[in-house]
């Protein structure tokens, strides 16, 4: 399931292990008799989302890559599309809503302050035209767009943005109708906000924040009509009224979700008339159904069924990439592991490229530790573990261990964001036993797994770990949003289960979260990036790319390196 | 008598409710991770985690956690879904409706094709069409649900595209009846096989015996056509312990909807149930299972009667 959503929880069932051997059936079915169809690939129908930009070299993945599937034709108004999702929507309250299958739908619906256009992974204006940080860090001062309407006609003004936040952050607020999950903890630092003119707002912290504004890019922090809250209190939930594109029309529960056009959406009307969100939960199922042109489009791809696309002329793969990273904790606690050379042994041991080919089907890029490449904190001078078993044993016998030794491996059965999890893990271990490091895999269901990580790998059920896997999507190219959570904070509470300790590192990313200027910023994540490197507390694994595959008929998909967004406006279907 | 015995049973059936509730409230607390964590996932940090769990009352006793629960339930209101906010009744009474539509054809399908090929299977012992019968009964029995229907759903939906393999009705134009029918075809035959091969060697067997009886011999030498003696005296006796077992079938049938539901995206209670469970949302899953036993309960209540009337033999007991 499912970025955060345990779906997966929301992506996944016992259920899931059983359908996951399922699905492996019905693509082996399958597999034969589409390549027959086919008969051969002389047409690759790769396509990549992005245009332009700073992160298209990530994209190695795009292989004969055309420009945007957008160029062919004139653009046509009309038309419904039918979009596959992983999950059901769990919500259509901003406040409520968690995880990427539903922050992905319910995005067309709202509009927010700021967001991700195009390829580029930097905040761009949406209903905030301008802002102003104070020079203490500790409020931001916002203007937004004039005339901007609610489908319900009202004004999407100051009032509007400062209840939007109110009835999410502050507990006696009357709108207040908490429990929130996301809210508290995207903006930890929220004090208060106020309309300092008809269309100024001025957010206030509690303490100096240089990610409040990136956290405003998360979906929780979509607008909504105050008018529509007030009267639909908490079934708001089901009667949502945003700003954005696509209205709400109808929500079948477990069946689909329908949205029509906004006419007068402030950025112009979109070109489809309608969009019908059907959950698939199976992933066997949700690629059989594009396949038979149920579905036009399907956001959320097993990288198992990333060949079919490109070798069948119906559809195409529209891949970019994302501000997505994927790793593997390695328990500093654990008797070979306390040693850094075995960590860097288990790092030089794994056969990143080899695996993104195999297993991931170019869907991804390798990764040098949590930064994503092309971006403002990223650094690319750091230590570098190529795949190299001869250099593994080398540094495995200066550690005192020539003849390898066991070490156990937790991995979850699937996940949101947990790109093909237990594939990755055989893979690892077909690997490392190569220097003879033995994995012994044990797997567990999605909240169990999350359940037991959070209290870190020294003891899950009696027993001490060795390694686990983690991943983490971001709205922002800003890793402090997350980067200290999974990599400092202790468990329990903290996501740093192998329980990495370096002081220096830590007072590296606390700066970099604190301190206002962008440039200040980037020095301390990228001396923070280099330690990491040396330490490597993580098996550094890869950034997965956001990938998507429709029919060949539907043009205009333009995906951003923001997971949880899509921007359909300008699609339509030829 | 009818009275004392129906009373006995509906106080005997509340009971079991209500156990039913006790189990699944300590299962879902003895399973790891709460709903706490389901919703933040893997931003599950201490202080979030911390304060929605005490915004969910999730760090109260079990034991008060429970009789919260109940005490709201008594007054009929089974709460909200943590995860999604809306009324756990809405839920679940929307969703049952598509599983009862999916459960009823398929069982309809299990009496028809079952006592059929039973019957026919024991008139013609020993041929060949008694054999095939036979064979296509075991694996009906063998064969897992979720297996067959993907096999199923690659076949027609496909391969071949004669059947949709998801959904209750077509995205676009469909709703009409006939659009429904197509997309029960082939979850409901999935749904079927299963009670129709248990039914078929059940009815054959039964048949076989009654053949034995003596008033079927005295029948045949009363000079009755044989077509009488198999309608009159063999098929109205042989259906008496089937009634029993097609009682305990339905309930059967109920519970595997949810394997079946999930492959074919119906959208049921038996799949809402599982997503429930996955996600540790506690107030559905426990509206879902209790509703699904409580028509298992007055199911096997009914069958019970059922072979009461028909056969006075049994005693009310």
């Amino acid at each position: 399931m499912t970025y955060f959503l345990p779906n997966s929880l929301n992506r996944g069932i016992s259920r899931r292990q059983l359908l996951k051997g399922t699905a492996a059936v019905a693509g082996a079915l399958s597999i034969p008799s589409l390549l027959a169809a086919c008969g051969g690939s002389s047409s690759k129908s790769t396509t990549t989302a992005s245009t332009t930009t700073s992160q298209s070299t990530t994209s190695s993945s795009s292989s004969g890559s055309t420009p945007a599937a957008s160029s062919a034709g004139t653009p046509k108004k009309g038309g419904t599309l039918v979009i596959g999702m992983e999950a059901e929507i769990s919500s259509f309250d901003p406040a409520v809503m968690t995880g990427t299958s539903t922050f992905r739908p319910v995005s067309s619906m709202f509009d927010m302050l700021v967001n991700l256009y195009g390829n580029s992974s930097s905040l761009k204006p949406d209903i905030a035209t301008s802002w102003d940080v104070a020079p203490d860090g500790q409020s931001i001062t916002m203007k937004l767009m004039p005339n901007i309407k609610f489908h319900d006609g009202t004004a999407l003004d100051a009032d509007a943005v400062v209840f939007a936040f109110e009835r999410m952050l502050n507990k006696s607020n009357p709108y207040y109708f908490g429990p929130y999950a996301f809210p508290p903890f995207f903006f930890p630092t929220y004090k208060t906000s106020t309309a300092t003119g008809p269309l100024t707002v001025k957010f206030e912290l509690t303490q100096p924040d240089a990610t409040f504004l990136s956290a405003l890019a998360w979906n929780t922090a979509s607008m909504v009509s105050p008018t529509a809250v007030k009267s639909s209190g908490k079934d708001f939930t089901s009667k949502p009224v945003g700003a954005g594109p696509f209205k709400f029309d109808s929500w079948d529960k477990n069946v689909k979700t329908t949205m029509s056009r906004f006419d007068d959406y402030w950025n112009g009307p979109p070109l489809l008339d309608q969009i019908i969100w059907k959950p698939i939960v199976e992933e066997a199922a949700r690629f059989n159904q594009l396949l038979s042109g149920e579905v036009d489009f399907i956001v959320s791809i097993d990288p198992q069924f990333v060949p079919q696309v490109q070798s069948n002329p119906d559809l195409q793969l529209i891949q970019g990439p994302s501000l997505h990273t994927w790793w593997v904790y390695l328990n500093t606690h654990e008797t070979h592991l306390k040693d850094v050379r075995v960590r860097q042994a288990l790092n030089f041991g794994v056969d990143k490229d080899g695996l993104i080919k195999n297993v991931l089907h170019d869907t991804a890029v390798s990764s040098r530790g949590w930064c994503w490449p092309n971006t403002w904190a990223y650094e690319s001078d750091v230590t570098l573990y190529p795949y190299d078993p001869d250099k593994a044993k080398s540094l495995l016998a200066a550690a005192g261990f020539p003849n390898g030794f066991d070490l156990e491996y937790l991995v979850p059965q699937s996940g949101s964001g947990m790109v093909a999890p237990t594939e990755i893990a055989t893979a690892m271990q077909a690997d490392l036993k190569k220097i003879g490091v033995n994995l012994k895999i044990t797997t567990m269901e999605w909240i169990s797994y999350l359940a037991a990580t959070a209290n870190g790998l020294d003891n899950i059920n009696g027993k001490q770990f060795g390694m686990c896997q983690e991943s983490w999507m971001n709205p922002v190219d800003d890793p402090g949003l997350w980067v200290e959570f999974e990599s400092v904070s202790m468990p329990p509470g903290g996501g740093n289960s192998g329980y990495y300790q370096n002081a220096q590192y830590a007072d590296l990313l606390a700066k970099g979260r604190t301190t206002i200027d962008q440039t200040q910023r980037a020095t301390f994540y990228k001396q923070a990036q280099k330690i990491f490197a040396d330490d490597a507390p993580w098996i550094f694994m890869f950034h997965s790319n956001f990938v998507t595959a429709a029919r060949k008929n539907v043009q205009g998909i333009s995906l951003n390196p923001d997971q949880n967004v899509l921007h359909l406006k300008d699609v339509w279907k030829s | 008598m009818y009275l004392t015995w129906i009373i006995r049973r509906v106080v005997y059936l509340i009971l079991v409710l209500w156990a039913v509730t006790i189990v699944v409230f300590l299962m879902m607390h003895l399973a790891p991770g709460d709903p706490a964590q389901a919703m933040l996932g893997p931003m599950a940090s201490g202080p979030a985690l911390a304060s929605l769990r005490q915004e969910l009352g999730l760090n109260e006793p079990i034991y008060i956690q429970y009789l919260h629960w109940l005490g709201h339930a008594l007054r009929g209101n089974l709460g909200r879904s943590i995860r999604q906010q809306v009324p756990v009744s809405s839920l679940i009474f929307s969703q049952f409706k598509n599983t009862v539509i999916l459960g009823s054809v398929s069982f309809v399908l299990a009496v028809i094709g079952g006592l059929a090929l039973g019957f026919i299977a024991a008139l013609k012992r020993g041929s060949l069409l008694d054999r095939i019968i036979i064979v296509i009964a075991s694996s009906g029995i063998a064969i897992p649900s979720f297996f067959l229907g993907l096999v199923l759903a690659y076949i027609f939906g496909i391969k071949f595209r004669i059947l949709p393999s998801n959904g209750m009705y077509a995205l676009q134009g469909g709703g009409g009846f006939g659009d429904l029918l197509k997309h029960l075809a082939l979850p409901a035959i999935t749904l079927a096989v299963g009670p129709i091969a248990v039914v078929a060697r059940m009815t054959r067997s039964s048949t076989l015996e009654v053949m034995g009886q003596d008033y079927v011999r005295t029948a045949r030498a009363k000079g009755l056509h044989d077509h009488t003696v198999a309608m009159r005296h063999i098929f109205k006796n042989a259906l008496i312990p089937i009634i029993h077992l097609l009682g305990l079938q339905a309930g059967i049938l109920l519970s595997a909807t949810a394997l079946v539901e999930v492959v074919f995206s119906w959208p049921g209670i038996g799949a809402l149930m599982v997503n429930s469970i996955l996600t540790r949302d506690l107030p559905v899953t426990q509206g879902s299972v209790l509703l699904i036993a409580a028509v298992y309960a007055v199911i096997s209540v009914v069958a019970d009667f059922a072979h009461m009337m028909i056969d006075p033999r049994v005693h009310q007991t």
